[in-house]
């Protein structure tokens, strides 16, 4: 690839902070894209195959919504990825793309990006850190949204209260419990062992508090049996916003990005937890934990959008009716 | 672990919720998207019309057929058009103490009432707590339970606790004793030591209303993995709008929120491509009715039993 292209690349924001070589590594697995002024990149529920770099033109993305509402999302140009959680989780496309100029760049398809992922490669690992920072962002940005609106009429809910203490189960018990849970059937006994050591087991009663809105980042809670909840302080109540049950990752937001927790986490029913201190998940972050949290925050940034969605178009009718 | 759904609106074919789409109810009989386990132990569908005679009181249809191998339900499916159905598949598990029949199949609906219900779920330790649970049946509705399932009492306690069971119904009311089954089933459970995991989802109608309840008593409280490894198979979904067919190579409803004359509740969306579908949050109902001039109204509203 010619010197100009990674020189064009490293103008993506994705790519900042790379090496030319660690660029050109990347820039290997890349094939170019153009579009015309109106052409459509990928359809929303299109198979998710890799990630789009804009170098030039803009992009639009839009989402449809209940009663095939279209709502705009996001608008992409030169510099930005499009399509970017593709890379860190298998699946179908979340919202459709299309240009609103002519544009061009460069697409990265995933089975080449975990190529490099699988043989360490140093860009690719940045690149998914810098995927999974995105994803925490955006997730950031879809809670604050939620706080600035009133939430629906009778969603409000109670607190309650309790204390988390440490677990005496014993350690295999423990790893046969995680092992048969779907995200960690990925992981051999003996990482799961590893995994358990590194942590906090703790069993927490419906209730207990276990992160402030606006507390410090304190790593990540894997979720063993029960569940948490992630929840908006309102006046009056609290306003759910995701129930995490067993094989969840509770905290991955702030596990990642390091900022202080967007919304409070508490326990909704009974719970066994593994607590992974925020040092000990980062430890965790190239290997398979690494996916199952880039996994978490998509399917978290998903469930929080879907949610404003419904929150929004239920407005709408009421108001109509 | 069953599937089912529900709909209210401006009358749709049958075969639009039950065969066409291609998640449709009745494909979730092999193929569901979110439960990875065959649903062969019945399937029933209650459905009004303002057009029929007696329309507060629901067609009823119910087969331990296999479903998809059922020509009449495909024949009836074809050419009957309805304002609100509820309909279920039953799934249950591979054992051979499982009673398969007629009695067991849902929904639930006792003569001279208009209000059904499916459920989707189970009580762990059933049948410790049905003794407990009878002094809560109204004897009339006691004297009517024809099964011997979880759900079958499920129904019988729901139409107990409504002040007047035969109507005209509000989602409010049917909401309002949803919450009281929910209470003393949870002092019932506390009272025998029971913390096992149990769902409890429902869609229940009457023609009118439509209610669709997502709730786990002790969510997530297994002794054993949970099954599939997960817990997505506990989801309800909605979609609403108006005009539900065949848009643009997609079965859906179209027209946005503003203009919604119908709904659609089901256990997991009846197409592949979920764009159009939201996910009722956990330990809610969705209460939604039609007013005059048909348009729609609703809201999700928190259970907190």
């Amino acid at each position: 690839m010619a010197a100009d292209t990674v020189g064009e690349l490293r103008g993506v924001a994705a790519f900042t902070g790379m090496s030319a070589r660690e660029v050109a590594s990347l820039a290997a697995s890349l094939a170019p894209f153009a579009l015309a002024a109106g052409e459509l990149l990928y359809r929303q529920n299109d198979p998710a195959e890799g990630m789009h770099l804009v170098t030039a033109g803009r992009i639009a993305v839009r989402g449809r919504t209940l009663a095939d509402g279209l709502v705009a999302l996001a608008e992409v140009g030169a510099g930005d990825v499009v399509g970017e959680f593709a890379l860190i989780e298998p699946g179908r496309r979340s919202a459709s793309a299309q240009a609103l100029e002519a544009t061009r760049g460069w697409f990265l398809p995933r089975e080449q990006f975990e190529r490099l992922l699988f043989a360490g490669d140093a860009a690719a690992l940045g690149l998914a850190r810098h995927v999974r920072k995105l994803a925490a962002s955006r997730t950031r940005a879809t809670i604050a949204a939620l706080a600035a609106e009133a939430p629906g009429a009778g969603e409000l809910r109670g607190w309650g209260e309790g204390a988390a203490r440490p677990s005496e189960r014993p350690a295999d018990e423990m790893a046969t419990m995680l092992l048969g849970l779907h995200p960690f059937r990925a992981l051999t006994p003996a990482e799961a062992t590893d995994l358990l050591r590194g942590g906090k087991i703790v069993e927490a009663p419906r209730g207990a508090v276990l992160a402030q809105a606006g507390g410090p980042a304190d790593g990540l809670r894997i979720v063993v049996r029960g569940a948490l909840r992630l929840a908006l302080p309102r006046p009056g109540g609290v306003e759910q916003l995701l129930v995490h049950g067993p094989g969840k990752l509770a905290g991955a937001g702030p596990a990642v990005d390091g900022d202080p927790h967007a919304a409070a986490l508490d326990v909704r029913e009974n719970a066994l937890v593994v607590h992974l201190a925020r040092a000990q998940a980062k430890a965790w972050q190239g290997g398979k934990l690494a996916e199952l949290v880039a996994r978490q925050l998509t399917a978290d940034l998903r469930a929080l959008s879907r949610q404003q969605g419904r929150r929004r178009s239920m407005a709408v009718l009421n108001e109509r009716a | 672990m069953c599937r089912m759904l529900g709909y209210l609106g401006t009358p749709v074919l049958l075969d639009h919720l039950l065969y066409a789409p291609d998640s449709s109810l009745l494909k979730q009989t092999v193929d569901a998207q979110m439960l990875s386990m065959l649903n062969l132990a019945g399937f029933g569908f209650a459905a009004w019309d303002p057009a029929w005679a007696e329309p507060a009181s629901p067609l009823c249809y119910r087969t331990t057929q296999v479903a998809v191998f059922d020509r009449n339900i495909a024949a009836i499916a074809r050419k009957l058009s309805a304002g609100a159905v509820v309909a279920h598949l039953r799934g249950v598990p591979y054992r051979a103490d499982t009673q398969v029949n007629l009695e067991n199949v849902h929904p639930f609906h006792f003569e001279g009432l208009p209000i059904v219900m499916a459920h989707n779920g189970d009580l762990a330790g059933f049948h410790q707590m049905r003794f407990d649970l009878v002094e809560h049946v109204k004897p009339h509705f006691a004297r009517q339970i024809m099964g011997s399932s979880d759900s079958a009492w499920l129904y019988a306690l729901l139409v107990s606790q409504l002040d007047d069971p035969v109507g005209p119904l509000t989602p409010d009311e049917i909401v309002g004793a949803v919450g009281r089954v929910f209470a003393l089933i949870r002092r019932i459970r506390e009272r025998h030591g029971i913390a096992r995991s149990s769902s409890v989802n429902l869609v229940i109608g009457d023609g009118r209303n439509l209610v669709s309840v997502r709730f786990t008593f002790d969510f997530g409280r297994f002794e054993v993995a949970p099954f599939q490894g997960g817990v997505e198979f506990l989801s309800q979904w909605f979609t609403l709008g108006c005009d539900y067919g065949l848009h643009d190579g997609e079965w859906k409803m179209i027209g946005g929120p503003a203009g919604a004359d119908a709904v659609i509740v089901a256990s997991e969306p009846l197409t592949r491509d979920v764009a159009t579908w939201v996910e009722l949050p956990e330990y809610s109902a969705l209460m939604m009715s039609r007013d005059a001039e048909g348009r729609c109204r609703g809201q999700v509203v928190a259970l907190d039993a």
